[in-house]
């Protein structure tokens, strides 16, 4: 039954990428993420992150190294802890790209970890609203199932490695074009110590999956969470 | 206009960048860590007590750092029981875990935890129950083999527990002795997040 499965979305990828001239991208995604806590149950998470293309084309065609600066996003997200599960905020993304046009986006979130012995998962759900001066607005809506397991012993301690996977559903609307995209994320990480990480992955996304013509953006994902 | 605005960026990642650098003296560190470690790194008397105890079974071995010290500790199955045996750095045994279901706990001994439980919570979920046997290793190996001893021995539950109480949740973990009597009870402190939710 499970070879059967691969078997079938092996072939349905392989055929995406034999009939439909889809679009790609290529690059390096930097992310250095820290949060500060006050008040005891307030948090302020600040995000930078770059994104940078090294290859970009249409599927099918020979692969051409283009460098290329995409965008830079800072993210300041104020969370409030309801207790130690749930957790509610909301916050602001500023993008500058490449041709100096910036966005704007307004986040709302809730997010909860489930604990089963020593197995974290945990579950965020968003709504974003992104405009700008060349941009139409644009609403989505997010769910992301993320979980991590310790290499070493049975919890993630100071000074191992750990490996953290993530899924991320987004649904948006623009004008009326209903759209969807598919994030997959699957990282090496070290804990220098609980305030302190570094990782490392394979970023996959999926864009457009609505449209005819989708969008696959692999990136090397490599992020610092730090906590104050 | 982008000029200004691209400024505007620029200014405010230079501030939260000069803010990340700046406030990193403050970092805190945690004493608490566990990592596998070669089967030669084991006292040998822990080793010949867990061959014994467990022959042919597949045995990972820990090294645990906590506040009360350094230990040893082998991790296994057994006829679907999961069991953990603590030793000191010379290989005596400290005590022995085996995960059990709370049914499987003597009737008058789930009734005073429930009862405990339900007056400390509004609402609760076991998360994980551990039955602790204190005993020296002749016991404890006849306790593993045959389920039973003629010798005296003491049983603990340890419980890992979720509680609501006044819409706070948290998760703890309690000690209680064979006949459902609190022994003792910490909170457990929920580590860090932040790289799961952003």
């Amino acid at each position: 039954m499970r070879v059967k499965f691969i078997l079938i979305l092996v072939i349905s990828l392989t055929s995406i990428n034999t009939f439909a001239q889809n679009e790609y991208k290529l690059g390096l995604l930097t992310q250095i993420n820290t949060d500060i806590s006050f008040e005891k149950k307030w948090k302020l998470n600040a995000k930078l992150e770059n994104r940078q293309i090294f290859y970009e084309g249409v599927t099918g065609t020979p692969m051409n190294f283009k460098y290329e600066y995409e965008r830079s996003d800072i993210e300041l997200v104020l969370t409030k802890k309801l207790n130690s599960i749930h957790t509610v905020g909301i916050g602001y993304l500023g993008r500058l790209k490449e041709n100096g046009d910036v966005i704007h986006r307004f986040i709302q979130q809730y997010a909860l970890v489930q604990k089963a012995g020593n197995l974290r998962l945990a579950h965020r759900f968003r709504t974003d609203q992104t405009f700008g001066k060349n941009e139409d607005f644009r609403f989505r809506l997010r769910y992301r199932i993320s979980t991590d397991k310790a290499l070493e012993g049975q919890t993630i301690d100071e000074k191992e490695f750990y490996l953290k996977f993530s899924n991320e559903y987004l649904g948006s609307l623009k004008k009326n074009d209903v759209n969807l995209e598919v994030r997959g994320l699957a990282s090496l990480g070290y804990n220098i110590n609980d305030s302190n990480k570094i990782e490392a992955g394979l970023d996959y996304r999926m864009e457009d999956m609505l449209s005819e013509v989708k969008t696959h953006l692999g990136w090397l994902n490599i992020s610092w969470y730090y906590s104050f | 206009m982008i000029l200004t605005s691209n400024m505007k960026l620029k200014s405010l990642v230079t501030v939260t960048l000069l803010t990340i650098f700046f406030q990193l003296a403050a970092a805190q560190t945690k004493v608490e860590k566990e990592y596998r470690v070669k089967k030669n790194a084991v006292p040998e008397n822990a080793l010949a007590f867990i061959e014994e105890c467990f022959p042919g079974s597949t045995i990972k071995w820990y090294h645990e750092e906590n506040a009360k010290g350094s230990f040893i500790e082998a991790k296994t199955r057994q006829m679907k029981a999961r069991y953990s045996i603590k030793f000191d750095l010379q290989g005596n045994l400290q005590d022995t875990e085996q995960i059990v279901a709370f049914e499987s706990l003597p009737t008058e001994t789930q009734n005073k935890i429930n009862s405990f439980l339900k007056n400390r919570f509004t609402k609760h979920k076991i998360v994980k129950i551990q039955q602790q046997w204190l005993a020296d290793k002749t016991t404890i190996k006849s306790l593993i083999t045959t389920g039973k001893s003629s010798a005296g021995y003491k049983t603990n539950f340890e419980l890992e527990v979720r509680g609501t109480k006044d819409k706070d949740i948290d998760f703890f973990e309690f000690l209680f002795n064979e006949k459902g009597k609190l022994l003792k009870e910490y909170e457990i402190v929920q580590k860090n997040i932040n790289n799961l939710i952003f």
